[in-house]
């Protein structure tokens, strides 16, 4: 892979990196990629691509009946955030 | 075994706890430990079984009642942490159980601890986890997963995994122990932390074949917490005399152990009678870079929402939300996480997508085709499980990241594979495994069981290994 | 903007968020408007091994709504994951349909101001999960996850609209069909019906120019405004031989201008791939028999069958088909006896002006159909006169009474008898001979002074018409 395409890559996936962290898994990745490129030499273009593999067993729609579920865990999660203030989590935005 | 009365005994107790930190001290196999902890039901409401009139359930529940076991760190239990071997979550807290602990918990038997792992799931022998180093209670200076260290060195009857592309059945087998992968959509994922959606199963690893045979009777069925599971068909095929297994001719990459091995137990099965075929299966170089391609793909989404916005690890001091997501992933996330990131956000980039992502899934159509048609001529498939025994710890020619290519075909297809101790070379044991028709789990635990009749004397215990018994007799 | 040069296209994708009572992919409550982050759950503020479970009435509000739209239903749908990072949306990737959407080449009618119809096509309308919500205070950003997951179907419009009028008459008789089917309030104000404008123009003959988007419109008249000043700045530049950019641009309602957004971020690569979480969706022929059956009777259809049906006013029908309840009401009370003329003038005068005043709906409303009628029947049968009528219906609902028993206990029934009203009127006539005279002489001007005194006298009761001829016999006979 072009070093910048993993930069371009790397930012799209929200991942800072580093020229030296770039350079260590740039070299992996280009393995990687070649690795895949193996998947060139087989012609499967007439096949459908495999999405949902509960597809194999048959088909039955599965939904959730529109009724509330008692919960009483908001509390707890807000308490999970690292940063809060009141109820709402924050995040830095210095503009 | 009837654990719990052995371990209501205070002696007893401190008898078996020393000899968990004995093993501890030079294996790590666990993040968290507490013998004391009775996972809490998340509702009152009583988790019926879906097949509770099934006496295999009934006997099921009896066997496992009050046992402790082992989870893996990426399926949450109240009360413990839910780390994934990961700096991202190192702290926190699962405010929740999954489905499967939810099981378990009806028929009392007791997570008592956490085990370490490769960071998100991705790898087999916990040496990308951030947390631990690991080590294979056969040899030391060898990796292991943190589930089938513990369960080798006998510290807990069985352990619940995950297998992706192998990492129930991988490190199973390299401990010489068994490891189920059960079929896409039998065990609820509710409560597993997401590598691959579409490849990730909780699995079972356990030193008996009865004991894992259990536990998953325990665990499988519908869920409505997880719309991907389906009910489990009561009837299911079981293994005669007329039996036919399949296995694969030729130069398959096998190291000498393996080979043998492979040989050995085919051997084994035409002795016992039963029908062996060679048969050829010529899209095994694609499983890895099909596997790899998706399961990327799949987890660049997944992990996405480790961000530190509302739980997890975040960086300090930083000025803008953008700013904030990137250096926490950067912080948090270890080597081979990023490298999983890059590759499958690349593989779905526009421009990218058709030529290896879509590529990917039709390979995969092409796969599933073929297995399903190789079990039109055979009723089981015998497979290796990695082509070496157990690596070096940091032996970065061994597992050159094609060791999935046998795992990983039942990932893909979604069907039931389990990994069984099928020798020993060096004092390194090896593991082979059956592969059967989704939701043909029975097959398995029966074929199994011929192997296990045959070989389970020639497979000792890791050095060191007691049974709760001995531990508890000792010193008396 | 010269349109005998230039000529506009405009595509609206417009998102309305569903009337479920739980969100989309968990069992939260879907409701606006309550303290931050007390609607979340582990499920919708993305906690690690949650997993979404699909809303069974979000996915037949969708549909509904689709075939109000003439949109065909695409036989086997799934849902994928749009991929991008944003600290409102919990997972990093949004939920939403994108190969397969549910619905697909509708379209939708609206009568334009002038009466003609305009017809828009649907391209597609698919359903998706909300996101939270960001307030940027001074350094910090808070966020609130009460609207995470929220189901939202998009709807995507062809190019198909020329004006902002066009545009702005479509918003509302789109709403009023959502409205109608009760798959979401419509309110652009709360934003549970928000709408982007994708508007370029080029020079007429030349096709579609280079679009520009438009965000934060929260009313029709926003989205006019807006359009028409995207289209004289764009018929500006193109005058000037500058190229449009193709970017996003937010309305500035203050300045009445829109404003390029110049994010940071703007090369997102969505990366969408097919969610594996949720299991695809079948649309079954017994499902769209059930959603058929649901259907009703769309606005312009309604207001066009009550113009020949009922023989009224366009303007008439044009209010009574607004809302689907004062549509239901009226034809309730025709079929009731009641005369559709009188209804309709009913309803759009005073019956609509006291519900207002009260903060009322119609069919919860104390003015039952029973009551009405019976009010009209009074009036029609001169038991009351329509001042006491007024006065009664305002009493019918702000005191929850029947409409006998408030003329009975009010002592409000018309006196048209001469008997009794004689005294009356002759006690008026004396007591004012300057009028009298001036009527005899000839100028009939006192006349309606005299009636209004014997209406007072007799408390407002008295047959106006009776009262007035009895005036006249009384003067003509001294």
């Amino acid at each position: 892979m072009l070093k910048e395409e993993l930069f371009i890559t790397a930012n799209i996936a929200r991942l800072e990196l580093d020229e030296i962290e770039a350079e260590k898994l740039n070299q992996a990745a280009t393995r990687m990629i070649e690795h895949f490129s193996l998947m060139d030499k087989i012609d499967v273009d007439s096949l459908l691509p495999t999405t949902h593999i509960t597809g194999l067993s048959g088909a039955e729609n599965r939904t959730r009946e529109d009724v509330p579920a008692e919960t009483s865990i908001a509390d707890k999660l807000i308490e999970n955030a690292p940063e809060r203030d009141g109820r709402f989590i924050i995040v830095p935005n210095v503009l | 075994m009837e654990w719990n009365k052995i371990l209501s005994d205070k002696e007893n107790k401190k008898r078996y706890t020393e000899y968990v930190n004995e093993w501890e001290n030079k294996i790590h196999s666990f993040l968290e430990f507490d013998l004391d902890r009775q996972a809490p039901a998340q509702t009152a409401e009583q988790n019926v079984l879906e097949s509770e009139k099934e006496s295999a359930t009934v006997r099921a529940a009896q066997l496992i009642s009050g046992m402790p076991y082992a989870v893996k760190d990426n399926i949450a239990v109240k009360g413990y942490r839910l780390t994934c071997g990961s700096k991202m979550l190192k702290d926190f807290v699962s405010p929740y159980n999954a489905t499967v602990i939810e099981k378990l918990n009806t028929v009392e038997a007791v997570p008592v601890g956490k085990c370490n792992m490769d960071e998100f799931a991705m790898g087999y022998s916990a040496s990308s986890s951030a947390l631990a180093a690991t080590s294979n209670p056969r040899d030391l200076e060898r990796s292991s997963d943190g589930c089938a260290a513990g369960v080798a060195a006998g510290i807990v009857p069985f352990a619940l995994g995950s297998d992706t592309g192998g990492d129930v059945r991988q490190p199973a087998s390299l401990c010489g122990i068994y490891g189920l992968k059960p079929t896409y959509g039998s065990v609820s994922r509710y409560g597993l932390v997401a590598h691959a959606s579409s490849f990730d199963v909780i699995g079972v690893l356990s030193k008996e074949l009865t004991i894992v045979e259990s536990v998953f009777n325990l665990i499988k069925g519908k869920d409505e917490k997880d719309h991907t599971t389906a009910g489990y068909p009561l009837a299911g095929k079981s293994l005669s005399q007329k039996s036919v297994f399949g296995y694969l001719g030729g130069d398959i990459g096998l190291s000498e152990p393996v080979k043998q091995a492979y040989k050995n137990n085919i051997d084994i099965l035409k002795a016992k009678g039963y029908g062996v075929k060679e048969v050829t299966f010529p899209l095994l170089e694609y499983v890895t870079p099909v596997y790899y391609t998706i399961a990327a793909a799949e987890a660049s989404a997944s992990l996405a929402k480790y961000n530190g916005i509302r739980y997890g690890y975040r960086s300090k001091g930083t000025d803008s939300p953008l700013e904030l997501m990137k250096k926490t992933r950067r912080e948090a996330f270890g080597d081979e996480v990023k490298l999983r990131i890059l590759l499958g956000t690349y593989v779905l980039r526009s421009g990218m997508k058709e030529k290896y992502f879509i590529k990917a899934q039709k390979i995969r159509t092409k796969i599933i085709d073929e297995i399903n048609s190789l079990f039109k001529s055979v009723d089981l498939l015998v497979l290796p499980v990695f082509p070496t025994t157990a690596c070096k710890h940091n032996d970065a020619e061994c597992g050159n990241r094609v060791q999935e290519k046998f795992t990983a075909i039942a990932n893909l297809a979604g069907i039931p594979a389990l990994s069984f101790p099928a020798g020993i070379y060096d004092n390194l044991p090896v593991g082979l495994q059956f592969l059967a028709p989704q939701y043909e789990e029975k097959l398995l635990f029966q074929a199994a069981e011929i192997i296990a009749k045959e070989i389970a004397t020639a497979v000792p215990n890791a050095p060191g290994f007691k049974t709760i018994e001995e531990i508890c007799t000792a010193g008396r | 903007m010269d349109k005998t040069i230039f000529e506009t296209f405009i595509g609206l994708e417009i998102h309305i968020q569903l009337t479920t009572k739980t969100k989309i992919f968990c069992g939260c409550k879907n409701s606006f408007g309550d303290p931050p982050n007390t609607n979340i759950c582990l499920g919708c503020i993305g906690y690690p091994g949650v997993l979404p479970v699909l809303n069974k009435e979000a996915v037949k509000k969708a549909c509904l709504l689709c075939l109000a739209m003439n949109c065909k239903l695409n036989e086997k749908t799934f849902f994928e994951r749009k991929n991008y990072f944003y600290p409102d949306l919990p997972n990093n990737y949004q939920l939403t349909q994108f190969e397969l959407p549910f619905g697909v080449e509708g379209y939708v009618d609206t009568a334009l101001p002038d009466g003609s119809i305009k017809r828009v096509r649907i391209h597609e309308a698919h359903l998706e999960e909300d996101a939270g919500k960001l307030m940027h205070e001074q350094n910090i950003s808070m966020c609130d996850f009460n609207r995470a997951g929220t189901p939202l179907l998009e709807v995507v419009t062809k190019p198909d609209f020329k004006t902002g009028e066009e545009v702005e008459a479509f918003l509302l008789n789109f709403r009023r069909i959502i409205r109608y089917l009760g798959v979401s309030d419509g309110n652009m104000e709360e934003g549970s019906m928000r709408c982007d404008a994708n508007v370029s123009i080029n020079y007429i003959g030349k096709g579609l120019g280079r679009k520009v988007e438009i965000k934060n419109l929260n009313s029709s008249r926003h989205v006019r405004l807006a359009i028409h000043h995207e289209e004289q700045r764009q018929a500006k530049l193109i005058k000037a031989g500058e190229t449009i950019v193709q970017e996003t641009r937010l309305w500035n309602d203050d300045k009445k201008r829109t404003e390029s957004m110049r994010s940071k971020e703007d090369a997102n690569d969505y990366r969408y791939f097919p969610d594996t979480d949720i299991p695809p969706y079948i649309i079954t022929k017994e499902f769209v028999s059930e959603l058929n059956s649901m259907l009703v009777e769309l606005p312009l259809t309604r207001r066009n069958r009550f113009i020949s049906e009922y023989n009224l006013l366009l303007d008439s029908a044009e209010f009574l088909t607004e809302e689907k309840d004062k549509a239901d009401y009226f034809e309730k009370a025709c079929k009731e006896g009641a005369d559709p003329q009188n209804a309709a003038a009913w309803i759009k005068g005073d019956v609509t002006k006291v519900l207002n005043r009260e903060k009322m709906e119609i069919l919860s409303s104390p003015l039952s159909i029973e009551r009405f009628i019976t009010l009209l029947d009074f009036v029609g049968k001169g038991k009351i006169n329509g001042q006491t009528a007024k006065k009664v219906l305002d009493i019918i609902i702000t005191e929850n009474k029947n409409p006998e028993d408030i003329v009975r206990e009010n002592d409000w029934e018309q006196v048209d008898d001469s008997g009794s009203l004689m005294p009356v009127v002759e006690k008026v006539l004396a007591e004012n001979s300057t009028a009298v005279n001036q009527i005899k002489s000839g100028d009939m001007k006192p006349v309606g002074f005299l009636i209004g005194q014997v209406m007072k006298l007799s408390g407002g009761k008295a047959d106006p018409k009776k009262v007035k001829d009895l005036v006249m016999e009384r003067i003509s006979a001294l």
